[in-house]
């Protein structure tokens, strides 16, 4: 993978190293010196100002009055619940390996979240943060994860599904530190039109934005149990090992959006919160499978399982 | 995740059996076609039949083999020149291979763009009859799209239309006989006349569906091409006995793409598939996504960039593989597949093979779709997978394959007795960028910028490659635009343009590779093999070349026209002649700027 910034560099598998938090503190204009491996959020915080956040409380507004439907908080509460034991699977996973034939492990993982999908759907919350949030250009992605570092539930939530101090810290330096790849992910009217663009984009045919992301991570992970079985001379262990933190990234990602549209169905979120953690969840659900498509499903030569010249 | 649910909707009402374009037939002495009944079971036998080549693909299972054993690797430069016959009204593209029903004589049924089907006396190269389809939306004259063989059972030939449909026709007379209108409906919904809105536009050179259709139990099946239009893609089988739809793939399934980007979303079957007789299945390559940009159609996008395996009695469902799944690079995968049957573990089992545009082989199981064997790299591969930066052509770096493949159309040809795939691959470096344009109403531009390199830096005077010094003004502006890329060097590139290989599928092993300098430019079209352990394939430089198969030593070289030769040979044996005969078309606009519209055939007494 090779942009003009080369996040491949800067994208980080639960671990920090000082260069990954350097690289993240100087996107939000800090210069850091030293040695600075194992920062917490609540680290970072200290170093990171917050910002304003009067912007992000408008956009927050707006996306609740869009919804078009009623968000059921004991639905989304339930679903959530049932989200958690995801997170729990993940490690049975890394033991499995390589799936069998007809596995559906990995589709397992997302059955909750599915549900959670379709509900926000059908009240129009995709269309709504679309409509009313900013795409991922580097302004908003600074504002909002300076946000999201003194949101003070950020570090439980993410506990409670099982990222550990040093892992909270990958998930937020990586959506700053691979923004330009977010950056690709525009609003569908951004596009440029088929009737205008040679190989352009029908857009009536273009979900919403926060909707590609969220579909399009349970898509990715539904279809690893047929692709990795499929891929077996080809799959190595780094490559399932890498491919399981893509994975818990857009989980995790799914699980904020998640509980942000709980805590918007019970009055409980702030209108400034609910534009950070749409935007950041969406954003770490972007990140994790452009991740896992580099980490696993495009395979070259040097990736690969050496080949098996075994013959009769 | 499932895949059951692909089956489209046929509405009875649509007009499924009305022929949108006219018709015209020129006929000559078709008494000389001699009464042969083509049975099924014909079909099934031709790969084993040396006097016959029924199918384009030399088989169901499409291993462009014969068994016919008069040329063998000590006299292939023996063979004598029987005809050049010159086709069509203005030079053509080839890419596929002429059909020959045994008898006395032998009758060649042999397609060209656009929309013409010959029927040829293949001992003679008298021509009997032609059936000009003219589609009832316009097919270019400048750039004819490319042609690939006709099919036949019975007494009735049968060919794609660019129109998307099937037209049967009187082998014997050149007769219509009946028309399957493949764009009667689309994604279930029925056309407002003859053809859907959204099935309408200028055919040109490229990735049209004129592939033969296939012809297995009673059913005929066919593609769908249109991608870059947005087409989604289909598969139809169809009734042999009326010419009425039995099923339809949608090859975008749409529970597995994010929202409506299904409809939209390409994959279509405009390549040739293979059948494994047995089971009944048939093997469908599929083309690319779409749009290009990627960050639309989140997910695998099944099945664009692969091939997908139905039952041919109802389209259900078995398998599919994606060489590049969420493609960026227009990776996909138009190589007929090769069915094929080897032993493993001291097990026999049957398989699956192709070259991708990836520049790799894929084997797969054709029970299961599980990918047995990847072969080591045919062509070079340079920062493969390396996603197209957005609007910053100077920080995309070289990568190879290129979007022009690996290998593209051109079918590979198996060899039994040694193992051997025989794959033609292209290899040149090509930069990408997809872009924000500034776009006017009405105005159309390219929303991806790319720039092929087929010369090195270093070149002298009069060393161009043949046909890269000829240039339009839009792309003598373009090459302005781009000369300071051109100029980088890629020190990688070994400034071959493409190869002709031969490679174990079982192993991967690549036994030899026959590379063909920048200055010819790549090979193109198809390959056959002969149970004598020789390989025939047309080159660029217009030849057809013979290689021994098992080594990939150079035999012969013959002359088939001066032009690219961009067919896929076929071969047949003569029992009133005593005669080996090799046909392959030339054409040959694709990739070398020559252009021809040559049958060559060539013959060898035993």
């Amino acid at each position: 993978m090779a942009y003009g910034t080369n996040p491949a560099e800067r994208y980080s598998y639960g671990e920090v190293s000082d260069e990954d938090r350097r690289d993240f503190l100087k996107a939000l204009g800090v210069v850091a010196g030293g040695a600075v491996a194992g920062a917490t959020l609540q680290d970072l915080r200290t170093e990171v100002s917050s910002g304003a956040a009067e912007g992000l409380a408008e956009m927050g507004e707006a996306v609740q009055n869009g919804l078009t439907g009623t968000l059921d908080a004991t639905l989304l509460s339930e679903q959530l619940a049932a989200l958690e034991g995801s997170f729990e699977m993940l490690s049975q996973l890394e033991t499995m390996g390589v799936p069998e034939q007809d596995a559906s492990a990995y589709q397992e993982l997302t059955t909750a979240a599915w549900a959670i999908n379709d509900h926000l759907s059908e009240a129009g919350f995709f269309a709504s943060a679309e409509e009313n949030l900013p795409a991922f250009a580097p302004a908003h992605i600074e504002e909002t994860t300076r946000q999201l570092l003194h949101m003070d539930a950020l570090p439980a939530t993410l506990s409670e599904v099982g990222f550990s101090d040093e892992e909270q810290t990958a998930l937020v330096m990586n959506i700053v530190n691979t923004r330009e790849q977010l950056s690709w992910w525009m609003k569908t009217g951004d596009y440029p039109p088929a009737d205008a663009v040679e190989d352009g984009v029908v857009r009536e045919y273009v979900a919403p934005l926060h909707q590609r992301a969220a579909e399009g991570s349970l898509l990715w992970i539904d279809g690893l149990d047929h692709f990795l079985w499929q891929r077996e001379p080809l799959v190595t262990s780094e490559m399932i090992d890498r491919g399981l933190w893509d994975v818990k990234s857009m989980l995790g990602g799914y699980y904020l959006m998640g509980s942000a549209a709980r805590d918007l169905a019970k009055g409980d979120i702030a209108d400034d919160q609910l534009t950070t953690l749409t935007t950041a969840s969406t954003a770490l659900m972007i990140i994790g499978q452009e991740f896992l498509i580099s980490d696993v499903v495009r395979i070259t030569d040097d990736k690969r399982a050496p080949r098996n010249s075994a013959t009769n | 995740m499932t895949y059951e649910s692909h089956l489209v909707e046929l509405p009875e009402d649509a007009p499924w059996s009305e022929k949108p374009g006219e018709s015209v037939v020129d006929q000559g002495d078709t008494d000389q076609i001699p009464e042969v009944d083509v049975t099924e079971q014909d079909l099934a036998e031709t790969g084993e039949d040396p006097t016959n080549w029924l199918i384009m693909g030399g088989s169901y299972q499409s291993q462009r083999h014969t068994t016919a054993d008069v040329i063998t690797p000590e006299n292939a430069g023996d063979l004598e020149v029987e005809y050049r016959l010159e086709v069509a009204d203005h030079p053509n593209d080839f890419q596929g291979s002429p059909i020959i029903v045994d008898g006395d004589p032998p009758i060649m049924y042999a397609t060209v763009g656009p929309d013409l089907l010959y029927a040829i006396n293949a001992r003679t190269g008298d021509i009997l009859w032609r059936h000009f389809y003219r589609p009832l939306v316009g097919a270019s004259d400048a750039t004819p799209p490319a042609e690939r063989g006709a099919a036949v059972l019975g007494d009735t030939v049968y060919k794609s239309t660019l129109d998307l449909g099937v037209i049967a026709i009187d082998r014997y007379t050149g007769e219509e006989r009946w028309y399957y209108n493949g764009a009667a409906a689309y994604r279930g919904e029925v056309a407002d006349d003859l053809m859907h809105e959204e099935l309408k536009w200028e055919r040109s050179r490229g990735t049209t569906s004129s592939f033969p259709p296939l012809i297995y139990d009673g059913m005929i099946m066919k593609g769908s091409f249109g991608g870059e239009f947005g087409v989604s893609g289909f598969f139809d089988g169809i009734s042999l006995e009326d010419g009425s739809p039995q099923w339809r793939v949608n090859m975008t399934p749409e529970h597995e793409w994010v929202g409506d980007s299904w409809e939209h979303g390409g994959a279509t079957a405009w390549a040739s598939g293979a059948l494994d007789p047995d089971e009944g299945t048939v093997v469908i390559p599929s083309a690319n996504p779409g749009p290009w940009y990627g960050t639309v159609r989140p997910g695998w996008n099944p099945y664009s960039c692969g091939k997908v395996a139905v039952n041919t009695s109802d389209g259900e469902y078995q398998w599919h593989h994606q060489d590049s799944p969420h493609d960026w690079w227009d990776y996909d995968s138009p190589s007929p597949p090769v069915v094929f049957e080897a032993e493993v573990d001291g097990e026999t089992r049957k398989f699956t093979t192709w070259p991708g545009k990836t520049g790799w082989v894929y084997t797969v199981d054709m029970e299961t779709g599980q990918l047995h064997q990847r072969s080591d790299e045919y062509v070079q591969h340079l920062n493969t997978f390396n996603l197209p930066p957005y609007d910053d052509l100077d920080s995309a770096p070289w990568i190879m394959p290129d979007l022009i493949g690996g290998t593209n159309p051109q079918p590979s040809a198996y060899d039994p007795e040694t193992r051997t795939l025989v794959v033609k691959g292209t290899n040149y470096p090509i930069k990408f960028s997809w872009f924000e344009t500034e776009y006017q109403p009405g105005e159309i531009y390219i929303g991806m910028d790319t720039v092929r390199k087929t010369e090195p830096v270093q070149t002298e005077p009069g060393e161009q490659r043949e046909g890269d010094e000829v240039h339009g003004d839009d792309e003598e502006e373009e090459d302005q635009e781009n000369q300071q890329y051109l100029s980088e060097e890629v020190e990688e590139w070994n400034e071959n343009a493409g190869v002709i290989a031969g490679i174990d599928p079982i192993s991967g092993e690549v036994k030899w590779q026959n590379w063909f300098s920048w200055q010819v430019g790549p090979p193109w079209g198809g390959s056959l093999t002969t149970a004598t352990g020789v390989t025939f394939a047309g080159g660029p430089g217009g030849y057809l070349h013979a290689f021994d198969t098992e080594t990939g030593e150079r035999l012969a070289q013959h002359v088939v026209g001066n032009h690219g030769v961009d067919g896929a040979p076929a071969s047949w044996y003569d029992p009133n002649e005593g005669k080996q005969y090799v046909a392959i078309t030339g054409g040959g606009g694709n990739q070398v700027e020559e252009e021809g519209n040559t049958i060559a055939v060539f013959s060898l007494q035993e």
